[in-house]
């Protein structure tokens, strides 16, 4: 009983620092923002503070240095790969002024690679001024595939991604007409990643993509279908049965309604409307609340803000928990304590759940940084696959690269279900992680006339400019690709690069010079897809 | 670029510290074999299948009441064989089920589900997949399959899923083998240099078996060791297979043409072959004989026909045991999307010359549909899967599903 107790007194004490911690936090600058990109926070402003180091590694407080291990491990979670020279980068502008310029996403579609990933949309009998509106399923994951892997702004695509796994939309049965709307979809995603949830949460619930995908658009107001109405709560603001019940999700389903498709005639395209005439009439009761009739507009807001006000037993909202587990499952931790998660919610609640600003926080915090943190979460096979040609500058063709996220069950703009891509160790299969993936970078080595055709130089890629032998360049590509070797699996390497093996299998000792051109071919594009065969490589 | 055959003598030299060629003994055992084991197939209908338009109530008024648009006029008759019974009868697409069950080999098994329903896809799939219901993350949880796997069938090849990745066959420390298809199931090469392909594929191997690593890196490490341990033996199944029957193009067609194929390659030691069929969400647009439902119906129908008729040519179909369940049924009335939403119990399907054909478990009543909008749960599906591995795979099936929060029955005598 004694052990318990001072056990107890340690969880209290530990929850009232953190409570502290947190208090803090906003009082030097966390408190709300209208503007995604505003935060006034000033927590680890730079690479070479004085920040106080705190007692637990949990905890939110501001970190005051960060080495280049924390900012490699920075950039593994916030970017799809540690792309050369961004670690410099990121080290000469301070990680606080890096995060700001991160998190200010030019306008979509103001930027020249949005301009040629464009292209893969458009068609040859496009109509005027409907060019890239009526692309195959194929063309819009080329374009997907691409803005990843092109955005000089890595982290927009990343935060896109994210929300695309929380609010996931297949729309592999849209009609032709109805496929432009995922290509808005997505750019939703992509603009609004550092925003308020709350609004992102209505917008979302109202796109096109969104109400076709979960039956919105085909509801009736007389038997209204469900499925939006539970999918809302379970998987994009609540969490399962977290506040809410059956009859809850009855009743939502009839505020759910009044949205139709309309085919606009002039442009051959279908939208989806606002239509007085397809809501349910009469109030609805979700949540303990009633929603009066009104048919001038529909009850999406006011569910997204009854949503939002909805409290557990101890008066807090319930949403900004969810939201705060989700977000650093995905960019923290696996399995982050129940008090993280909690300071976590302060710090969104603090900033009105404005994403952006909450997120700096996390990135600039003792906790990022942390040995449980830094514990290897796995990366999705859309990460890999991005992240090497963002790091190699190795290319593939689109239908490669769509061909093997396919295997992998990985394609962007294509999630699984509604409940995104499988999370944590569910992602691993012996298809995909040992088997398609090493085949995809097979394919990414053994494209050499058309890298080189394109001016692509390996060497000057993948190796230090002054190399002289195996070691340097084993060591530089192992750092390149995050892959962490053991001295023996290091040796192991060297001397594989230094022996030629012919197709007998008989070997020839060689010494691996970096600058010659065959043994790059022969020999570094090989060491490559060995790196990828290391379990740290499947890891950020 | 090609496939690699890795030689024998790779094989001898890298397979001995493998543990699933370790388990399985030396590679004359690849050839094709004719043993008897007996094995059962698991046909997972992801997204909720409607199975009261899938085993129809023949005799309840309230089934076409409530649902007006969707409900079936004219099912199947299973009047036929030793099972015949005059209360129900099939979706018109299931042709080869109405002749399994002439052949007294169709089992139903009504009202199945597990205490506490929850109408999620992701809770109720956790269930199905785990065998558990508490309230733990499906993430720390071990499947079902995994667990049977590790207590009878420890090796990488003991329970293998095609098609369908399933969380049943996942969980910590656990490495069985799951694959999309088996003719993908292969390394390509770097074909200007053979040579260098052999060896990096050694050196990965020899990296990972001595890679020390705990936690995700080892489950990264134990699915990249399954492609390097079975690869080989997969493809000189896929090279020597000859086909019995035509299955479909389809991906389920496609996945049973796989287990087939693992069947006939023989000496695998594999008790349990998972797979599935997506697309059972139909909350819109369900169709009653053409349209979402009945297309699946016709998918699961041409799927298991040619599985039946491949293993009754093969004399394996007496070893065999088909399940075909889904994570809920669906509700018993019509939105006015034309499609049905989440429900509770569900009719499940067992099919295979092992199988006591009949109706099992209590009669739907005309208040079940009528009275409730969900059909009610009174047979654990744990029940069901513990009969199969007690009664068929000769094994303790207690220790499997542990979850003390269970319907009791008993026997059912299905198998």
């Amino acid at each position: 009983m004694e052990i318990r107790l001072v056990q107890a007194s340690r969880k209290l004490a530990r929850k009232l620092l953190l409570t502290m911690a947190t208090a803090t936090l906003v009082s030097c600058g966390g408190g709300s923002s209208d503007s995604p990109n505003s935060s006034a926070a000033t927590a680890g402003s730079g690479n070479s503070g004085t920040g106080s180091s705190s007692v637990f590694n949990d905890s939110l407080n501001p970190k005051g240095e960060f080495t280049d291990s924390d900012i490699r491990h920075f950039l593994s979670r916030t970017h799809f790969g540690i792309e050369p020279g961004k670690p410099e980068i990121v080290k000469a502008k301070g990680l606080s002024v890096y995060i700001d310029e991160m998190m200010a996403f030019a306008p979509v579609g103001s930027q020249p690679f949005e301009t040629d990933a464009n292209t893969l949309l458009m068609n040859d009998d496009d109509p005027i001024g409907l060019e890239g509106k009526f692309p195959s399923v194929s063309d819009v994951i080329d374009w997907n595939i691409n803005l990843l892997m092109n955005n000089p702004n890595a982290f927009q695509e990343v935060m896109g991604m994210f929300w695309q796994d929380h609010f996931g939309v297949d729309f592999e049965t849209f009609r032709g007409e109805e496929e432009h709307l995922m290509i808005d979809f997505v750019n939703l995603l992509r603009e609004r990643g550092t925003g308020n949830f709350r609004d992102l949460l209505l917008d979302v619930s109202r796109h096109g993509a969104m109400l076709i995908f979960l039956d919105g658009a085909d509801n009736s107001k007389f038997a209204p279908n469900e499925n939006y109405a539970r999918e809302f709560w379970e998987l994009f603001a609540l969490g399962v049965d977290n506040g809410y019940t059956e009859t809850d999700v009855i009743e939502a389903s009839r505020a759910y309604t009044g949205w139709r498709r309309h085919h606009n005639s002039a442009t051959g395209l279908t939208e989806v409307v606002f239509d007085p005439e397809s809501k349910a009439v009469g109030s609805k009761q979700p949540l303990g609340n009633s929603v009066g009739h009104d048919l001038s507009n529909d009850d999406y807001g006011i569910m997204v803000d009854l949503t939002m006000q909805h409290t557990d037993a101890t008066g807090s909202d319930l949403v900004a928990s969810f939201l705060s587990r989700k977000l650093l499952r995905h960019f923290h931790s696996e399995s982050p304590s129940d008090d993280l998660i909690n300071s976590f919610a302060n710090v969104l609640r603090q900033n009105n759940l404005n994403v952006g600003p909450a997120l700096k926080i996390l990135f600039l915090s003792e906790s990022f940084y942390s040995e449980s943190a830094k514990a290897g979460l796995i990366r999705d096979f859309y990460e890999q696959v991005v992240g090497l040609v963002r790091t190699t500058g190795l290319t593939e063709s689109n239908h490669q690269y769509r061909r093997y996220l396919s295997d992998m069950q990985s394609l962007p703009s294509r999630p699984p279900s509604v409940e995104g891509w499988p999370e944590g160790d569910d992602k691993i299969s012996s298809q995909a992680t040992g088997v398609s993936m090493p085949n995809f970078v097979n394919e990414l080595i053994t494209n050499r006339n058309n890298q080189e055709a394109e001016g692509y130089d390996i060497g000057a890629a993948l190796q230090p400019a002054a190399a002289t032998n195996a070691t340097e360049v084993v060591d530089h590509l192992a750092k390149l690709l995050g892959v962490s070797l053991d001295e023996t699996e290091r040796q192991d390497l060297i001397n594989y690069m230094n022996v030629e093996i012919s197709n007998d299998g008989s070997e020839t000792p060689v010494n691996y010079t970096p600058q010659n051109t065959d043994h790059q071919s022969r020999k570094l594009r090989n060491l490559l897809w060995i790196l990828c065969q290391h379990p740290s490589f499947h890891l950020k | 670029m090609s496939h690699i055959k890795l030689s024998r003598r790779n094989l001898l030299q890298f397979g001995a510290a493998s543990a699933g060629l370790a388990a399985l003994g030396p590679l004359a055992n690849i050839a094709r074999a004719a043993d008897n084991r007996k094995f059962v197939v698991l046909v997972n209908l992801d997204g909720g299948n409607d199975s009261l338009n899938t085993a129809v109530p023949l005799n309840i008024g309230a089934y076409h009441d409530r649902r007006p648009s969707l409900s079936i006029e004219t099912p199947l008759e299973l009047t036929s064989g030793s099972a015949a019974n005059s209360e129900y009868g099939l979706h018109p697409n299931l042709t080869g089920l109405q002749a399994l069950h002439s052949d007294g080999q169709l089992a139903m098994v009504q009202k199945v589900g597990y205490p506490d329903a929850n109408r999620s896809h992701f809770t109720s799939k956790d269930v199905f997949h785990t065998g558990d219901t508490s309230g733990l993350d499906a993430n720390d949880k071990t499947g079902w399959v995994a667990r049977y796997a590790q207590l009878y069938n420890p090796h990488t090849l003991g329970c293998i899923s095609v098609g369908y990745n399933a969380k049943a066959l996942q969980g910590p420390g656990v490495n069985l083998l799951q694959m999309n298809r088996l003719s993908s199931f292969a390394y390509n090469t770097d074909g200007r240099y053979a040579g260098e392909s052999e060896r990096r594929l050694q050196i990965a191997r020899t990296m990972l078996e001595r890679h020390a690593s705990v936690g995700n890196a080892q489950a990264v490490k134990q699915a990249i060791q399954a492609g390097h341990q079975n690869i080989d033996r997969i493809q000189q199944i896929v090279d020597s297979y000859v086909p019995n029957v035509e299955y479909t193009s389809s991906r389920f067609g496609q996945s049973l043409e796989g287990i087939s194929q693992l069947i006939q390659g023989g000496g695998l030691g594999t008790d349990i072959y998972y797979t599935g069929m997506g697309g059972f969400d139909t909350h819109s647009g369900q169709g009653v004989t053409g349209g979402r439902h009945p297309n699946l119906m016709a998918d699961l129908n041409s799927g298991i026909e040619a599985f039946a008729t491949d293993m009754k040519a093969l004399g394996k179909w007496q070893d065999c045991v088909i399940v075909v369940f889904s994570e809920f049924g669906r509700r018993n009335f019509e939105n006015g999307s034309g499609g049905t939403d989440h429900g509770e119990g569900q009719t499940l399907l067992l099919t295979g010359g092992a199988v006591q054909g009949g109706i099992y478990g209590s009669d739907l009543v005309p208040s079940d549909i009528r009275d409730h909008s969900n059909l009610p749960m009174e047979v654990d599906f744990r029940h069901i899967f513990s009969e199969i591995i007690t009664n068929h795979l000769g094994h303790d099936a207690a220790p499997v599903f542990p979850d003390p929060n269970q319907f009791t029955a008993a026997s059912l005598g299905i198998v």
